[in-house]
């Protein structure tokens, strides 16, 4: 759907000094129907990658594609493409109705069909009995929540939105995430940004990972965890092993031991628990995280 | 041009409602207190004064709310990331920019004609009689307000708040003076200063030919072709700059 081929982007620092590179030869696609997290550090370069997207900055070298689904000329593209940016600030004078009406005749929307959008939208997001209120008065959630509206109000194919779930509360989140799914299930394609891996972990498809402006991984989620080949057996009261070249890790907590094992060696050490008649609570096979595998990747 | 107007309506709308023009009215009101008290010592001619009062209160209103309102216009739009929801909608940026100033522009025009309701009164109070110089003089205060709008937009977009802010202070002195500074003897024996400040007169805003108040006060007449000329430029000259800095803006990384 959206294509970015070798973009690089430098930020001049300070005058007299080198340019910055903060996006370096990036490469990835946002492919249609997915729900991608879009992951990395704090000035990765995630918020740069979207200006570029969304032509608020312009490429030192490379090529943006936009699909031809979208449109052949840039007012018909984004006119297809609902965006949120980082900590917004909108007109602080207008109430939250207004602010969304202002959006919604930017596109081209009956007034009918807008009032009802609108008042869709804001019962799913929870923000109807606020709608009438000065912006000034929003709480940050309720902010990126009237923006989430805004981002939605013509019906867009896409959604790019940067930190959508930052700064806010569980109930929110939850709110939030809830949304996106169910947009996902109606066949919009969305592009987020995050550094909450959990987030990510939790709603995404698919997953592209920056680091100091490096591409480091883009593809399925799933793809990125590797099973691995080890267990955690947990054993009843403080335990130690017969033999400890079996065991990768040992932690003792509140009142249980918990080992960790390769495959191989399993069957030999729950033979030595055996003999040694431990009680064996229970047997799982270890899982990585989405924070291992990322620190993993970024070294 | 609905999209032009959409976005100027919601800029009125959110200008408004910062409750500029309740500051209008108070400062209005201030000018009437301001000039009876100042008229009840001018033995003899007080509607001059009440005049010469109101018309320079409005002119510095204007001039006012151009410059700190202008400062601002794009560049909080940007620092606040608000711009990027207009422009993700497939606006383009000129017409953004057109919008915005259409919606200031309108603004002025608005807190112009409350003052001058405000100056009239007190004009007519103190039996004064009014002309067309005098409508003109509020017209051509206001083209003033909206040159130095434009051009306290201009180095926003190329610089920061508060060099912009200093820059246009700059501009609009000289831009004042350029004319007189020019008719001194001391100017007028040296060729090169006279030909650096024609230099300085073929770029910079000529504010001096859009002030008319003296002209209003002590001599009540004007070439028409004077003020056609001076109303063309008081026009022509912001829609100059804001062609400049819509060109600014497409090219500029809104970061």
């Amino acid at each position: 759907m959206i294509k970015l081929e070798n973009v690089s982007k430098s930020y001049e620092a300070e005058i007299f000094k080198s340019k910055k590179r903060v996006v370096n030869k990036i490469s990835l696609e946002i492919k249609k129907g997915s729900i991608t997290g879009f992951l990395g550090a704090n000035g990765a370069g995630k918020s740069t990658i979207i200006k570029l997207i969304m032509g608020f900055i312009s490429p030192d070298e490379g090529i943006i594609h936009f699909g031809a689904e979208l449109g052949i000329n840039k007012k018909s593209i984004f006119s297809k493409i609902g965006f949120l940016p980082e900590r917004p600030f909108y007109y602080p004078h207008l109430t939250g109705r207004e602010f969304l009406k202002y959006l919604g005749s930017l596109n081209k929307i009956s007034p009918s069909t807008m009032v009802q959008r609108i008042n869709d939208l804001s019962g799913k997001l929870e923000l109807s009995s606020h709608l009438d209120k000065k912006v000034n008065n929003y709480s940050k959630g309720m902010l990126q929540r009237l923006g989430l509206i805004g981002s939605l109000i013509h019906d867009p194919m896409i959604l790019i939105l940067d930190e959508p779930l930052s700064g806010m509360d569980p109930l929110g989140r939850r709110i939030i995430k809830d949304m996106l799914l169910d947009l996902n299930e109606n066949n919009k394609t969305i592009f987020f940004s995050s550094h909450i891996l959990s987030d990510v972990e939790e709603i995404c498809d698919r997953v592209v990972i920056l680091d100091a402006g490096n591409l480091k991984y883009q593809g399925n989620k799933l793809d990125l965890f590797p099973v691995k080949n080890s267990f955690i057996v947990k054993v009843s009261g403080k335990l130690t092993p017969i033999n400890k070249n079996l065991v990768i890790d040992l932690k003792y907590k509140a009142g249980n031991t918990y080992v960790e094992v390769l495959e191989p060696n399993l069957p030999e050490f729950l033979k030595d628990l055996w003999s040694a008649s431990e009680s064996i609570i229970s047997i799982n096979r270890k899982n990585s995280t989405m924070e291992e595998v990322i620190f993993g990747l970024s070294g | 041009m609905k999209k032009i107007l959409t976005i100027a309506r919601y800029t009125i709308l959110d200008i408004l409602r910062s409750n500029i023009l309740v500051g209008t009215t108070l400062l209005g009101f201030g000018v009437l207190i301001a000039s009876g008290l100042v008229s009840t010592f001018a033995f003899g001619n007080p509607k001059k004064v009440a005049l010469d009062l109101g018309l320079g209160l409005m002119t510095l209103s204007l001039l006012g709310i151009a410059l700190f309102l202008g400062v601002n216009l794009i560049s909080k739009e940007i620092r606040d990331r608000t711009i990027y929801l207009t422009l993700s909608r497939g606006i383009s940026r000129a017409s953004f920019l057109f919008g915005k100033v259409l919606g200031l522009s309108f603004v002025l025009f608005l807190n112009a004609t409350i003052l001058s309701i405000f100056v009239i009164l007190i004009y007519l109070y103190n039996g004064g009689i009014l002309n067309h110089l005098f409508f003109m003089s509020v017209l051509l205060s206001y083209l003033s307000s909206l040159i130095l709008l434009n051009v306290v937009l201009f180095f926003s977009l190329i610089t920061n708040i508060n060099l912009s802010v200093v820059y246009s202070i700059v501009v609009f002195a000289v831009g004042s003076i350029l004319n007189e500074t020019s008719l001194l003897n001391y100017v007028n024996q040296r060729p090169f200063i006279l030909k650096f400040l024609k230099i300085l007169g073929s770029f910079l805003p000529n504010f001096s030919v859009l002030n008319i108040r003296d002209f209003v006060l002590y001599q009540n007449e004007l070439p028409i072709r004077y003020l056609v000329s001076s109303t063309i430029y008081g026009f022509i000259y912001p829609f100059v700059l804001l062609g400049i800095s819509c060109y600014i803006l497409a090219k500029k990384d809104l970061d």
